[in-house]
């Protein structure tokens, strides 16, 4: 029963009510169904539709915002800039894809396993429940700062962690070779929690039913998973991942935080070369098509796993 | 009785109010005040600066605000950001053209030809020369002539040099005694050094300079100079890709790969600082600014440990960038005046001495030949200082270009690229092609 | 059969103990770092047993700005959650009662656009309405983010609501808006609790619009934070003894009504 992304067939008009008092409330009665959306619909228009209007209009001027001259319209030459003659758009983009396919990948995962375990009834549950929640309710920033603190290559514990155990240490943010990883490292930390709470939603609605006879018939808990749990989690699983695919392509914290796109560019995603074009460049003309491009990328992503979720099995 | 009691009391009343009224109008001794000059001309306006996180910001002009409203009657929004937040700030807010902003602080290595190009200084000839306006104490000549000539952009004098700044070598005079290394001369000297002594089983390294992207471009350029290079030629095109430079970011990368701590990649100028004020590096090159802060005991283990050198020579000779921070009045500010006034008292002859006290290099020559001034730095490094100014380059810490974030970035690139090991004329390619891409934008 | 129910057990209460371990270690650290001395900070290896100090703590809180961050955080955070549930809640529950499914649908939209694409239009207006670095500037880009977490929310409490309850009263003659007022609010209480905490967790925390929005006198905590760290970025004591501090609250706040903060969100994501 969801009315945001399951089909409905229309919307179920209520019938008219004649109420006691005069004119104006009835007026307001019949027309409910508008007014009462209509002030955060209103709100949401002034400070997102128009801004967003606006930036597509400017993505079709070049206007460097530190000149005097104002902007000048030049059709879709940015386009044509962006996806053939930028040098830093495409490997952004490449960033930005394996950041977020591993950060998907990993929260969900992971946090199906959280699941799992905080499904069950054990003594001190709640508690459980509730360091797990830490995580992603702390500062990112602040959390980030911290990591970093960790991941220092010469005197950082994680390093300490891994030599003790016979490893050697990584440049963990500092090589371009490990910084991606480390990323991923901090950004499972921070939102594994989420998608463990989706997925715990999930199997606590799960009927009892058919894990009851397959345990009965002798099934293993893998085969079980398999064959039972992931059927049935799929809807969860597709929403817990279109949150997070949505987050992880919009990445910036942690990112502007720990590595300013650095080491050279190889941390560099595309909301963060978006942002280094607008406030540290003033290209407000060609940040603007990034940024088209960029919604669009999310749009697209986003359609798609909607799509996969409302697809019958 | 009672008339008596009320004259004793009218009487003490008038003594306290002729007292204090004589106290208010010859007033505590502040900084700048004398008579003739009407210090409370624009008193009641309110002032916003966005200013670049500096020790000079922080602990010499932000204590002292409360003075400055006190003789002024002007009050006064300090802002002090870090670096790299400090122009993203400036920038969006000059952009919105909103006059948010009365000043700010102004590299004009970097922002020089930008702001100047956007109408955002507003030049400052015009209140220095009108008396009404500027204290007859001010004395702008006893500002250094190159300082002068640094705050001048495109002809027009855009505001009041704060702090002239080379590069300088500095080294661990403990250090090199001890493993009986001599101050290096040449290029070459200088990298045998830094080999000597590193010693990386006890997290002690040769040689730490910028490693991080953009920032890493001002360290870089002795090198490129030393071997013969330019940034630009005549016509404003790049020249990263000559032989000079190819071997100046060759040099400067190695020495950070071999024989500079794990993560220079992520060194920015504050790092610099810290490395060598905790004691793990045995050298460094950087701004002849940071002095300040490795002679302070409080904030540093090495304070009276470390030496001050020439950057070492190449075959080209021994250049630095000279560039100086100004403080500029924003075109946009509706208090011009007032931030005028704010501007001299910042730079006043006592509150420049004040910074000179602090071991902050100073642009004033009176302050600059005060015996605190003298007294206070090591002698190693006034010697090392004014050994560098004559062969440094002034403004040239970047190419001096309109669109100059852009372009450190691009070359910010090949010094990571060529610190992680890749080949130097590749990456000197590379950063050639975007460079002059930027160029023939933004020109 | 006990042997194995026995190492299911024991590797039950492994993997948990792994996964607290992993997901606590960083907090932990925070918190225990935040006593430490420089010199004990910058020891290796890690020092585990130190002499606490309350140095990086006094240091944080006297002299600076903090506390003057913590506030503007607080309002800025209040006053955003406050007008995103005065706007948020009437629009949850039509959307919920009348099947809105196209305008909940626009409102997930709101959270798929990067921040950074209203940033420059929102900046050139306020600083034309000269309501650059004040409340109500930040607290409407704040809105931003809390107003669709609001409606994404509350529009699954609202669903959960027995129709029943609805329905008689609006037999007794209420008219929606009354049935809306006297029944569907109360009832949903503990969901528009949980809300305004995630608001006020998620205004708290951000950072993009606070970084480019905010001035001297509305910065806040986050953004405070990375300022005081870029400037002096060895000294690991002020850092974790400033993040503990600007975590503690919304941590705190977890702990306190976990169970509505779990409801909200699971809510959310199941009925999105």
């Amino acid at each position: 029963m969801s009315s945001l992304t399951s089909p409905e067939v229309g919307a179920r008009v209520l019938p008219a009510r004649p109420s006691a008092s005069g004119g104006i409330e009835r007026w307001v009665e019949r027309h409910l169904r508008w007014i009462l959306p209509a002030p955060a619909v209103i709100a949401m228009a002034l400070l997102l539709v128009v801004p967003l209007v606006y930036t597509a209009y400017l993505s079709l001027h070049e206007w460097y915002a530190s000149s005097v001259l104002g902007p000048r319209f030049i059709w879709l030459d940015n386009y044509a800039q962006l996806f053939v003659r930028d040098e830093r758009f495409w490997p952004a983009f490449r960033v930005t894809l394996i950041f977020t396919v591993g950060a998907v990948a990993l929260t969900v995962t992971l946090g199906l396993g959280i699941a799992h375990l905080l499904i069950r009834n054990f003594p001190g549950r709640g508690l459980a429940r509730t360091f797990v929640l830490l995580p992603m309710i702390a500062t990112p920033v602040a959390m980030a700062l911290v990591w970093m603190t960790m991941m220092s290559p010469t005197i950082g514990v994680l390093n300490y962690v891994l030599r003790s155990v016979g490893l050697a240490g990584s440049a963990w943010v500092s090589s371009p070779r490990s910084v991606i990883p480390s990323l991923l490292l901090v950004e499972t930390w921070m939102w594994t929690p989420m998608t463990a709470l989706i997925c715990l939603a999930g199997l606590a609605t799960l009927p009892s039913e058919p894990f009851e006879s397959a345990r009965v018939d002798g099934a293993s808990g893998w085969q079980i998973f398999w064959h039972l749990t992931l059927p049935f989690m799929r809807s969860t699983l597709v929403v817990a991942a279109l949150f997070r695919t949505i987050d992880a392509l919009k990445v910036f914290d942690i990112v502007y935080v720990m590595t300013e796109g650095g080491p050279g560019f190889a941390s560099e995603t595309l909301n963060l070369y978006v942002f280094q074009t607008s406030f540290k460049y003033l290209n407000l003309g060609y940040a603007s098509a990034l940024i088209v491009v960029f919604f669009t990328l999310i749009l697209g992503a986003s359609m798609l796993l909607i799509q996969v979720r409302r697809s019958p099995r | 009785m009672a008339t008596w009691t009320r004259r004793i009391a009218l009487g003490g009343m008038a003594t306290v109010l002729v007292a204090f009224l004589g106290w208010s109008v010859s007033g505590p001794p502040s900084v700048g005040a004398q008579a003739g000059f009407d210090w409370k001309r624009y008193s009641g306006k309110q002032l916003r600066f966005l200013v670049n996180s500096h020790d000079w910001t922080n602990e010499i002009i932000r204590p002292a605000i409360p003075e400055f409203e006190q003789l002024t009657g002007i009050k006064v929004a300090w802002e002090i950001f870090p670096e790299d937040q400090f122009r993203q700030k400036l920038a969006v807010e000059m952009v919105s053209g909103s006059g948010s902003v009365d000043g700010f602080m102004s590299l004009t290595s970097w922002d020089g030809l930008r702001f100047l190009k956007a109408g955002w200084y507003e030049p400052i000839q015009k209140y220095l020369s009108n008396p009404a306006v500027t204290s007859p104490q001010f004395a702008f000549d006893d500002f250094f002539p190159n300082t002068r000539q640094i705050a001048t952009v495109g002809g027009q004098l855009i505001g009041v040099p704060l702090y002239p700044e080379v590069q300088l070598l500095y080294y661990r005079k403990d250090v090199f005694k001890a493993k009986n290394v001599a101050v290096p001369q040449t290029m070459e000297e200088w990298e045998a050094a830094a080999k000597k002594l590193t010693d990386k089983g006890n997290n002690f390294y040769g040689y730490v300079s910028r490693g991080k992207r953009s920032a890493a471009v001002y360290t870089l350029a002795p090198f490129i100079f030393n071997f013969g290079g330019q940034w630009l030629d005549k016509d404003n095109q790049p020249l990263l890709n000559s032989p000079a430079a190819v071997k100046g970011l060759e040099t400067y990368g190695r020495m950070l790969r071999e024989y500079g701590p794990p993560g220079v990649v992520n060194v920015h100028t504050y790092e610099v600082v810290d490395l060598m004020s905790q004691g793990r590096v045995a050298m460094a090159s950087d701004s002849s600014n940071w002095v300040s802060s490795f002679e302070n005991p409080t904030k540093s283990k090495v304070a009276g440990l470390l030496g001050y050198a020439r950057i070492p020579r190449g075959p080209g000779g021994s250049h630095t960038p000279l560039i100086s921070w100004a403080i500029s009045i924003s075109a946009q500010s509706k208090n011009k005046e007032a931030a005028w006034y704010f501007l001299q008292w910042a730079t006043s002859r006592d509150m420049v001495l004040r910074q000179a006290k602090a071991k902050i290099p100073v642009a004033r020559k009176s302050a600059w030949e005060s015996p605190e001034f003298q007294s206070g730095l090591p002698k190693e490094w006034l010697s090392a200082f004014q050994a560098t100014l004559p062969d440094s380059y002034p403004n040239q810490a970047n190419p001096v270009v309109v669109a100059v974030p852009e372009t450190r970035d691009a070359i910010g690139a090949a010094i990571v690229a060529v610190i992680e090991g890749q080949d130097a004329k590749d990456a000197a390619e590379r950063a050639q092609k975007s460079v002059a891409e930027i160029i023939k934008k933004t020109q | 059969m006990s042997l194995s129910r026995g190492l299911r057990r024991g590797t039950f209460w492994c993997l948990l103990i792994l996964t607290l371990a992993f997901l606590l270690f960083p907090l932990v650290w925070m918190a225990l770092g935040s006593f430490k001395t420089q010199v004990d900070f910058m020891a290796y290896p890690p020092r585990w047993l130190f002499r606490p100090t309350l140095a990086n703590y006094e240091k944080v809180l006297i002299g600076g700005d903090f506390l003057k961050f913590t506030w503007n955080s607080l309002v800025i955070a209040a006053g955003s959650t406050a007008m995103s549930l005065i706007l948020g809640v009437p629009a949850a529950y039509g959307i919920a009662r009348y099947h809105q499914t196209r305008l909940g649908v626009a409102m997930l939209a709101a959270r798929m656009a990067p921040g950074i694409a209203f940033l420059i239009p929102w900046f050139i207006v306020f600083s034309k309405l000269h309501m650059v670095d004040t409340y109500p500037a930040v607290m409407l880009t704040h809105m931003v983010v809390v107003l669709p977490l609001v409606i994404w929310v509350l529009v699954g409490f609202f669903e959960d609501l027995p129709r029943e309850l609805e329905e008689s009263g609006l037999i007794d003659g209420c008219g929606v808006l009354g049935v809306f007022r006297r029944i569907a609010l109360p009832l949903a209480r503990p969901g528009i609790v949980a809300t305004a905490i995630l608001g006020v967790i998620a205004s708290w925390n951000n950072f993009i619009f606070s970084l480019v929005i905010a001035g001297n006198s509305t910065r806040t905590l986050p953004v405070a934070i990375f300022n005081f760290v870029s400037y002096d970025s060895l000294n690991w004591g002020g850092l974790t003894a400033a993040s503990s501090l600007i975590t503690l609250p919304v941590l705190l706040m977890a702990f306190l009504v976990q169970k509505h903060i779990v409801r909200g969100l699971t809510i959310g994501a199941l009925k999105g």
